[in-house]
Parts: structure tokens; C-alpha cells; sequence
């Protein structure tokens, strides 16, 4: 392994499905925590595999929990230190914007109330002002982002985009119009809404989902166009991520699965967004164990082609270094159940 | 709780058998990330194609690796989410100017990129009205991984409570109808023999049969256990030693179970699924 890499105030972890992105994101908050700083970190994938790994209560979800190292190892003379979890809930998010933005009464709103549902598909647009909120607060040396797999990796990255389209475009001038009108309850809003063709596109609206819907819609959109600022400050972030000063891109692999062309594509599809500064994990590498597996001339031909197959496996993600990445580092695959030990074991490779 | 949760889980799979399977005609592949949904799926479909199934695959918009498919011979069905949407609600609204006109504005542009969920009812629904009006055909759908597939799954439920009434309700218990249905739905939830991915295949399992779709079928993939290895290496004895540690602690009752493969390139690995998968089903 090469140098061990700088901190930065924001480190993302990505990468495509099961490839340990949330272990590995923890062993490096746990390794940051050991070396003096002071470290969050976030999951947004709403799977949530942060929970189990950290202990996780299902009410504390939303809220900052405080991780002690007692958690991973318990050693006389080790040194004791901790790091600040987050697990992403848009509803603990909006809550926040409501406070900042003095709005009080979309919480019974059923539109909202459903899409901020743990699975209520938000948690990507959310989490970009979850992290501004954090990064405001200069609390941390470093902010560590566990990201969902895939796609939805890129639908974080394209969240700040969104937001903007959703509120730069002449649709949300017209509610704007309306809410500054507090006194309008939304029937009689919805009734007075008359010109511009946007009643017409309205009541196409109502015809097929019905007016008790377009009337909490239009509560919904005008809430969330109140606290406008508070997204569009989150914008800022974009241009945060594409610096190489403040931020760390960590993509994520596995030799177990050998999705090279899956990675490559990912780094393909997030170049716009992301800065120079992105190393390559290779996760639960065999190498240091096939470097002491030594065959004997009398062993079936089944075992060589395993270990023929396996070193295989291995070379692939050797041979890595040439696809612009900053750096390549295997971590060692961890024979052990528990994901708290796989934490444990892994912080200590990022000292190398 | 959580013991609860599994043992009433559980009593739903006592009886499945994987012949059973064969009657339905949509197929969901999800799971943890990275245990094969994608193989999974293309093996799948690829086996109904054998037993002369008249098959199509659909990824929800996540454009996985056409190559894989064409070189396998798979046809997909493909969906493109502006012309679903156009269409359906030109079918709702009896025009398709209009449809047309509202899908073009930038609000609605906009609003379908800031919900996702928006977009998995649009492919759900017309995934389910394409299996409704060829009765011959059946999908298998490539879906994302366990939290997103949640979203997706979710998605009919969520919006069933959003627009109340309206045309769009009785398109959405359609749906929703047909996912709980055991005569036409399966979903095959995936994992690999470790605790992270087997604990989190049960989580999602309790939340899908939450959302009353019963027929879930778990599978076990890329164990070494299954490989059968005669004589492997100390450090493979400890892997599969803790892969069967994993199930038995976790209690994981899968009605599937297939090897690690020692394969390196994706067709022969889809091509020794699609075996392995016919031999369990006989």
C-alpha cells in the first residue's frame, strides 16, 4: 500500500452494490477518529447497513449518535476515541428546513408526510442539505459520505441539478405568487388560481388524480418553495465536490464480484461532478492468502484451477492503475462474522 | 421483535415449492447489491426461454449490460419513461395533445426527476398492462437492491395514499393487486452466505410481506459451500465454515441455493446459473 491519504472535508465512498462501501466508509471514520480528527459520518442508502454495523437503533435513526471505539476494540492501553453517525431520514431533514425557514404546518401535509418516508424515494435530494447543515457547522475535520449503489449514486451527484431545475423553472413563480398570500386556504387558492394556463394543466391534473390531491399538492409545493434557500445554498456543495482541497473520491470494489466494467463506468458517469483526487478500494483481496497457499504436486487438478482462477481474479484489479485512478489499495478480505471485527481490522490498513 | 418478525416470516415459505414458481408470470430479482440479481435474472430468463416461455427482461431504466443480453439472446422489453407516461395519461385524458403538452411542461419534467418513485409506478404499471394484454408472455425485471427495490415496491402503496381518489387510484390497486397476487408474482430475494447480506435480504423480506405480497422466494447465491471443493485451503475452510455459521445463526431458510462459480467470464457464469437452476427445478 502507498501513502496514507490526507483528510479531507468531505470523503465519498461509491461504488456499485455490496461491494463493502459502508464498512470501509467506518473503518475510515474509525481510523480518522484514532489519528486525532473529528469525523461524521453519513449513510444515505436506505437499506441502511450502517445500523448493524454501528449498533443502530431503529428510533436514533435521523439523529447524530455518537460511536465510541470501545464498539470495535477494547484494549488496555488502547487509546479511546469516537466519531458522529448519521443515518439519513428525509423527515429529521425537513423538520430542519421547516425550523430554518419558519414553517410550521406541512408536517401533516399527506404528500409530504409520504415521500419522506424512509423508502419514500428523497433520501439522495435530502442528504445534500444534510450535508451543507453539517459542513456549516465546522464541527469536523471530515465528513464521510456512504452513498447508495449504482445509479443512485449518480442521482445523489444530479441532486443539486434537480433541486435547481425544480425551483428555477416559471411554474414555481406562479406558487410563489400564491404563497406569499398566507391568508388563501388551499381550496380557495386552488380556485383562484385562473391564469396563465396553469389552472388549465391543473384541472387535466385533477381529472385523473382527483381534487383532494391537487389540493395537497399544491400545500406540498408551496411549503417546499419556502424554504427555497435552504436547498439552493445546499448547491454550493456541487462545486465542493469537484475540489480536490476539500474533497476525497473513494470508489469502491470488490474481487469477489469483479464489476470492473460496472466501476469504470460509475467514474464515467460521475466525471462531472467529481475532482482528480479518486483512489481505487479494491475490497476482500485474497492475495495475502493465495501468497501462502502453496499447492502440492499431488493436489487435484480442481484446486489448481481454483487458485489459478482466484489469482485471476486478483491481477484484474492489479492491473487497474492504468484507468486514472490516484491510487489503487486492496484492502484484505476479513474471515471473521462479525461486521464490527471487519471495521476493526480494516482501519488498520488505511495506517499504510 | 425481531424473532417475531422471523418466525411468522417464516411459516409463509414452509410450503413453497420451486415448481410452483413456474406458474406465475412476473418475476422480481432483488436483494442485497452485488449477489447476482443481474446473472440471477438473465438465468432465469434464460431457463423459461428453454422450457419454451415466451420471455421478456426489464431492468427499471438501469440499462445494465445490453452486450450480456444480446449474446445470450434475451429480448428485453424496452421502456422508455416520457412515451409511458405520454401514453398513459393520453389514454386517462382521451388525448394525446394533451398528454403530450402536460408531459412538456418543465414543472412535470422536473417533478418526475425530483421523484423517482414517480417513475417506478410509470414502468410498474406498464410492465403489468403488457402482461395483461398478452397472456403468452412473461417478464423477469432486473430490479435495483433491497433499499431501492423497497421504493419501487413501495411506490403504488405510497401514491395510493397520496391521490386518494381520482383515476389513478383504481390504475394503482391494478398494480397493486397484481404484485400480491401469488398466481402472478414472485419475487426472488438474493443474498450471499454472510450475516450483513442475509440480515439485510430479511429486513427487506419482513418489509415486502408488510406490503402484503406473499410469494417471496429467498435465494442463497455464491456460496462455497455449494461449490464443492474437496479438499480447499485453510483459508476457504474458515469461508465456508463461516458461511454456514451465517445461515444457521440467522436462522435463513432459502428455498434456492447455488455455488460460487469458478468462472470467470459473465456468459458461462449465466449459462452454469441457468443449469444449476434447471436441475433444482426438476
Amino acid at each position: 500500500m502507498n501513502l496514507s491519504i490526507k483528510n479531507k472535508n468531505i470523503e465519498i465512498f461509491c461504488g456499485t452494490g455490496g461491494v463493502g462501501k459502508t464498512t470501509l466508509a467506518t473503518s475510515r471514520a474509525l481510523y480518522l477518529s484514532r489519528i486525532g480528527k473529528q469525523v461524521l459520518v453519513i449513510t444515505i442508502d436506505p437499506s441502511k447497513r450502517l445500523k448493524q454495523v454501528l449498533d443502530i437503533d431503529e428510533s436514533d435513526i435521523g439523529k447524530i449518535k455518537t460511536i465510541d471505539s470501545d464498539l470495535f476494540y477494547q484494549r488496555k492501553n488502547a487509546k479511546k476515541t469516537s466519531f458522529d453517525a448519521l443515518l439519513m431520514a428525509p423527515l429529521e431533514t425537513l423538520k430542519f428546513i421547516n425550523q430554518l425557514n419558519n414553517i410550521s404546518n406541512n408536517m401533516q401535509n399527506p404528500i409530504l408526510k409520504i415521500l419522506m418516508r424512509p423508502s419514500g424515494g428523497l433520501n439522495e435530494i435530502m442528504s445534500i442539505v444534510e450535508l451543507n447543515r453539517h459542513l456549516q457547522s465546522n464541527k469536523y475535520d471530515s465528513i464521510i459520505l456512504d452513498t447508495p449503489p449504482g445509479q443512485n449514486f449518480i442521482d445523489f451527484l444530479e441532486a443539486g441539478e434537480k433541486i435547481h431545475n425544480f425551483f428555477d423553472k416559471s411554474f414555481m413563480e406562479i406558487f410563489k405568487k400564491f404563497s406569499n398570500q398566507s391568508d388563501i386556504k388551499s381550496h380557495g387558492l386552488f380556485s383562484s388560481l385562473v391564469s396563465s394556463g396553469i389552472n388549465k394543466l391543473l384541472s387535466y391534473l385533477e381529472k385523473v388524480t382527483g381534487d383532494i390531491f391537487v389540493n395537497n399538492f399544491i400545500d406540498a409545493m408551496i411549503s417546499i418553495y419556502k424554504a427555497k434557500d435552504s436547498f439552493l445554498e445546499a448547491l454550493s456543495i456541487q462545486e465542493q465536490l469537484k475540489t480536490s482541497k476539500k474533497c476525497n473520491w473513494f470508489l469502491v470494489t470488490s474481487i469477489e464480484q469483479q464489476k470492473i466494467t460496472e466501476a469504470l463506468s460509475l467514474k464515467a458517469n460521475a466525471k462531472k461532478y467529481i475532482n482528480d483526487d479518486i483512489h481505487l478500494l479494491v475490497n476482500k483481496s485474497l492475495t495475502p492468502f493465495l501468497a501462502k497457499w502453496e499447492l502440492n504436486a499431488a493436489d487435484e487438478d480442481q484446486l489448481l484451477n481454483l487458485k489459478n482462477i482466484l489469482l485471476k481474479k486478483e491481477q484484474r484489479f492489479k492491473d487497474m492503475h492504468a484507468h486514472g485512478f490516484k491510487q489503487v489499495l486492496f484492502f484484505p478480505e476479513i474471515l471473521c462474522d462479525s461486521p464490527k471485527r471487519h471495521v476493526f481490522e480494516l482501519n488498520k490498513a488505511w495506517e499504510n | 421483535m425481531k424473532d417475531d418478525t422471523q418466525s411468522c416470516l417464516w411459516q409463509g415459505f414452509t410450503h413453497f415449492k420451486p415448481l410452483e414458481l413456474l406458474d406465475k408470470r412476473l418475476f422480481i430479482f432483488t436483494g442485497k447489491g452485488g449477489t447476482g440479481k443481474t446473472s440471477l435474472s438473465l438465468a432465469w430468463a434464460k431457463y423459461l426461454i428453454k422450457k419454451r416461455r415466451k420471455v421478456l427482461l426489464n431492468d427499471i431504466g438501469q440499462n445494465f449490460d445490453f452486450e450480456l443480453r444480446r449474446t445470450l439472446n434475451i429480448p428485453y422489453l424496452n421502456l422508455d419513461l416520457k412515451t409511458c407516461m405520454q401514453d398513459y395519461m393520453a389514454h386517462k385524458l382521451g388525448s394525446h395533445i394533451i398528454s403530450n403538452w402536460i408531459m412538456d411542461t418543465s414543472f412535470f419534467k422536473s417533478l418526475f426527476k425530483i421523484l423517482p418513485s414517480l417513475g417506478y409506478i410509470t414502468y410498474l404499471g406498464k410492465i403489468i398492462k403488457t402482461l395483461q394484454e398478452d397472456k403468452s408472455l412473461s417478464v423477469v425485471i432486473d430490479a435495483e437492491s433491497s433499499g431501492h427495490a423497497l421504493t419501487m415496491l413501495e411506490s403504488p402503496f405510497n401514491f395510493k395514499d397520496i391521490f386518494l381518489s381520482g383515476l389513478l387510484v383504481e390504475d394503482l390497486h391494478l398494480i397493486i393487486n397484481y404484485l400480491s397476487n401469488k398466481n402472478n408474482t414472485a419475487i426472488f430475494t438474493i443474498c450471499n452466505p454472510n450475516i450483513m447480506s442475509i440480515t439485510e435480504t430479511q429486513e427487506l423480506m419482513s418489509q415486502i410481506s408488510n406490503l402484503g405480497i406473499s410469494e417471496v422466494c429467498p435465494i442463497i447465491n455464491n456460496s462455497y459451500y455449494k461449490t464443492g471443493i474437496n479438499t480447499p485451503p485453510d483459508f476457504l475452510k474458515k469461508k465456508i465454515n463461516l458461511e454456514k455459521k451465517s445461515v444457521q445463526d440467522t436462522g435463513f431458510q432459502e428455498v434456492i441455493s447455488l455455488p460460487h462459480l469458478l468462472e470467470l467470464e459473465d456468459v458461462k457464469i449465466v449459462n452454469e446459473l441457468t443449469h444449476q437452476l434447471k436441475e433444482m427445478m426438476i
